[in-house]
């Protein structure tokens, strides 16, 4: 599975505890990371930002289990469109998503590139801090079940549905369960507990 | 308990119903909180594994995005639960994540690690792993440990409830089967009571009332079965079925009272069987117990057919016990309501013809006659003990007067039964008083006229009774037994008074005895005569044995054989009253005899009766001619004397020389008829 097993999940959810791991051998960098990780030199800041990217990730792939879709959109054999659009920071990583199982269905990976191949999508994931053209799109309610999940600041306040965002070393997600209910999505309560804010 | 064997059977009853029911109710009780307690274990276990699923699906969230604290916040949700000890999540690597202890339970301990599924009980907890899957995938699992304070606490409660159920039913039950148990057993115990009954009156008429036809119904009907049994055994006489004389004698007391109050007459028959003793000891007691059952069913038939039956009240025919045996060959008739005492008599003559008939018993044609006597109510006696006695005296009488016949009862009959009674009491002691004594009557030679002996006859000297003759006392003396005491001491007596004489120079002296038909018949007789003859030391030659006709003639060869026996010891033989019995003159000539005495009878009228004087004459030829010797009874007169002398009869005895004479008087006699004669031939 290379990036998305387990243990690299686990690491991945405390990039922060990683990076602890490597302080202890090497106290005195570690130190020296948590107090200029924004001013670490760009080939070291981005490692980091990698494995943040792979941290999100593997957030993303867990977040699709918790996510109702209405029965006809999800068919049994059907494959999971999983859309990304805007500024790709991730590179590659998102592709590992590909092959992975959600819910009986084997997850494809799409990088459409109108607003009207996202007919297709099962979920969406908007790349970037800002959500550029789709800000419209986000605000609509559509009869199309489709999960928007985004990164940028006030994503669900927009109309997102989960928002994530990386606070304390941590990633964690915010949601609308509003915005997915009136798409014909359910969210679990789980995503409820677990989310930092909720808009209802 | 100890007792339980000597219990009464109510109380028997009541402890095993109770001691069952107790029994069973444990057993159902104890299994009952067995089945229980399992039930809420499994319940209890069920409900861990319900709790563990739930929780664990609750907890995927918090297990996925590794969420500690919302995992933790999931697991104190337990507290609601509040038997759970202690719980842990694991992630999906079985690496414990976040455990949780009820407070006052602190410090249980969790697995370190995810151990595999498992649902059961570990000493007193109850433990639950459950691994949890979210979306197909192994997302860790959960951990939880519960006390079992809920079972021991239900446990506890529920044993309260059933002990209590339990005293409850059993006092229930101990009134119940006491009650029921009074029920059952009450004809038991009056059963027990009639037997008791039964037993201390001795009353077989009392019987038990079946009710029921379980086994003490049969217990019951075979309990009245055996009363009935014991009723006729007690009241009845086995072989012949008639009443016993327990039963008779009750009747008669009940029929009295009757016939007084009625003022009836009644009568009292008594009987008895002539010579049966005889035929008992011949044909064998079998056959004498065939021929009273023949003669007592004859004696029913005949009182029953006839007009006069006992019929006391409404009772069934009396007439069962109106004929009773009264042992041994002894029978008695009760008739009530007779007119007249010769109705009785009546009676008694059909009873008489009945029981005469011969009978044929195994192969033995056997003849019998009763003697009959009877007694009448209030003639006769007005009591019962009287009227009894007074009947069998009157049958007494009836044997006595020459068997097979009636008597009514007269009053002389009991002067003659009491006398007889006396008689025989005096003359058991006769013999020790000294009051026999034997009298001497001389014999005559018929040529020389010297004394040749005598002949001893016994007396009798009683203080009550005077002189009893030998005819009436010796036939008493056959009767009661005594007859050999007294013969074996006139023998003795009269050798030792021979042998005394013959050595006071009385000339070789012969004396002639008596022997009666017991004392010839008895074994031993050779024996104690020799005895006798040596005690004495009297020559056998001086010793004359007179036997009667019939003696002899009777049981012949064995008669004969005993004879010769006495004449190989050398004794005399004579044959008493001559021609006055059944003699066979074949035999005369088989027997070893000495002497023929000719009866009194022929010599009385010997010289004015031509047929005495040819007859006389005839038995001296036939005896000369046979070698024997003639002996002449009863001479009284001189003209006898001659005609006698005349025929060459070769003794003489009567009253024309002496009667008999006691034996100091003999002497005397002896003396004078000697020097007498002496002098004549001088």
């Amino acid at each position: 599975m290379g990036v998305l097993n387990r243990s690299n999940i686990l690491l991945g959810i405390s990039f922060c505890e990683y990076l602890r791991s490597i302080e202890r051998s090497l106290l005195p960098i570690g130190l020296m990371c948590v107090l200029f990780v924004n001013s670490v030199p760009s080939a070291f800041a981005d490692s980091i930002r990698i494995r943040e990217e792979k941290i999100k990730v593997a957030v993303i792939y867990k977040l699709l289990k918790f996510v109702e879709w209405p029965e006809e959109s999800i068919r049994d054999g059907d494959s999971f469109c999983m859309c990304i659009v805007g500024k790709n920071q991730f590179g590659n990583t998102l592709d590992n998503l590909n092959g992975q199982h959600i819910k009986g269905s084997v997850v494809d990976v799409a990088y459409p590139s109108s607003i009207e191949q996202l007919d297709y999508c099962h979920a969406l994931f908007i790349t970037g801090a800002d959500d550029g053209e789709l800000r419209e799109f986000l605000r609509q309610d559509s009869s199309r079940p489709l999960l928007t999940i985004g990164e940028s600041d006030g994503f669900i306040d927009r109309g997102g549905m989960i928002g994530l965002f990386t606070k304390n070393n941590r990633v964690r997600f915010e949601i609308n369960v509003k915005s997915a209910k009136n798409n014909g999505l359910a969210m679990s309560y789980q995503l409820q507990r677990l989310a930092r804010k909720i808009i209802q | 308990m100890l007792n339980y064997l000597e219990a009464s059977i109510g109380r028997k009853f009541n402890y095993t119903v109770t001691f069952t029911t107790g029994f069973a109710l444990c057993i159902a009780c104890g299994a009952f909180v067995l089945a229980d307690i399992s039930l809420l274990r499994e319940h209890m276990a069920r409900n861990i594994l319900v709790l563990a699923k739930l929780t664990g699906t609750n907890s995927s969230g918090a297990l996925i995005f590794e969420d500690k604290i919302g995992a933790k916040d999931i697991l104190m949700n337990l507290d609601a639960e509040p038997h759970v000890v202690s719980a842990a999540l694991y992630t999906s690597d079985d690496q414990l994540m976040v455990r949780y202890f009820r407070k006052s339970t602190f410090p249980a301990k969790v697995p370190e690690r995810l151990p595999e599924d498992y649902l059961g009980y570990e000493g007193n907890q109850l433990i639950v792993v459950h691994r949890l899957k979210f979306d197909g995938e192994a997302i860790g699992g959960i951990y939880i440990a519960s006390d079992l304070k809920g079972v021991e606490v239900h446990a506890y409660h529920l044993i309260k409830i059933i002990a209590i159920i339990l005293i409850v039913t059993l006092i229930f039950s101990v009134f119940l089967s006491t009650w029921i148990q009074k029920k059952l057993v009450r004809p038991i115990l009056a059963l027990t009571k009639l037997v008791n009954k039964v037993a201390k009156d001795n009353d077989f008429s009392l019987r038990a009332t079946k009710t029921s036809n379980d086994e003490l119904g049969v217990v019951m009907d075979g309990f009245n079965v055996m009363l009935d049994q014991i009723n006729h055994f007690a009241f009845y006489d086995h072989l012949t079925n008639l009443a016993n004389r327990h039963t008779f004698n009750r009747l008669l007391d009940s029929s009295l009272i009757l016939a007084r109050r009625n003022k009836q007459r009644l009568a009292v028959i008594f009987l008895d069987l002539d010579n049966f003793k005889r035929i008992n000891d011949t044909l064998g007691h079998g056959i004498g117990d065939l021929l009273l059952k023949t003669e007592a069913k004859r004696l029913l038939d005949c009182v029953r057919g006839s007009d006069y039956i006992a019929r006391i009240g409404s009772e069934k025919s009396s007439g069962d016990r109106s004929v009773a045996r009264f042992g041994g060959d002894e029978f008695a008739v009760l008739i009530n309501d007779i007119r007249h005492p010769k109705n009785a008599g009546i009676v008694a003559d059909r009873i008489l013809a009945a029981l005469s008939i011969p009978v044929l018993l195994d192969g033995y044609n056997v003849f019998t006659t009763p003697s009959i006597g009877i007694a009448i109510f209030p003639d006769d006696g007005e009591d019962a003990d009287i009227l009894l006695k007074n009947a069998d005296t009157a049958m007494y009488q009836a044997k006595k007067e020459g068997k097979g016949s009636f008597r009514l009862y007269h009053q002389d009959m009991n002067a003659n039964a009491h006398k007889r009674l006396s008689l025989e009491e005096q003359l058991r002691k006769a013999l020790e008083r000294g009051e026999i004594s034997l009298h001497y009557q001389p014999l005559i030679n018929g040529y020389t006229g010297k004394i040749k002996g005598a002949e001893a006859l016994m007396r009798w000297e009683n203080s009550v009774f005077g002189t009893v003759s030998p005819i009436e006392f010796i036939p008493i003396a056959e009767e009661i037994g005594l007859i050999t005491k007294l013969g074996e001491w006139a023998l003795l007596t009269a050798c030792r008074q021979a042998k005394y004489w013959s050595d006071q120079g009385l000339k070789p002296f012969q004396i002639a005895v008596n022997l009666s038909s017991v004392q010839f018949h008895q074994d031993g007789l050779v024996g104690i005569i020799e005895n006798v003859l040596v005690e004495s030391g009297l020559a056998a030659e001086n010793l004359v044995l007179e036997l009667t006709e019939s003696l002899v003639m009777k049981d012949s060869e064995k008669s004969i054989g005993a004879l010769n026996q006495l004449k190989t010891m050398g004794l005399q033989l004579a044959v008493d009253d001559f021609g006055t019995g059944y003699s066979s003159l074949s035999y005369l000539k088989r027997f070893p005899i000495d002497y023929l005495k000719i009866d009194r009878s022929f010599i009385k009228d010997v010289t004015t009766n031509l047929e005495d004087a040819s007859i006389t004459t005839a038995i001296i030829t036939l005896a000369h001619s046979l070698n024997l010797q003639v002996v002449a009874e009863g001479v009284e007169t001189i003209e006898q004397e001659a005609f006698l002398k005349g025929k060459g009869c070769d003794k003489m005895q009567g009253y024309l020389y002496s009667k008999p004479m006691a034996s100091s008087q003999f002497e005397q006699y002896y003396k004078a008829h000697t020097k007498v004669l002496c002098k004549l031939l001088e």
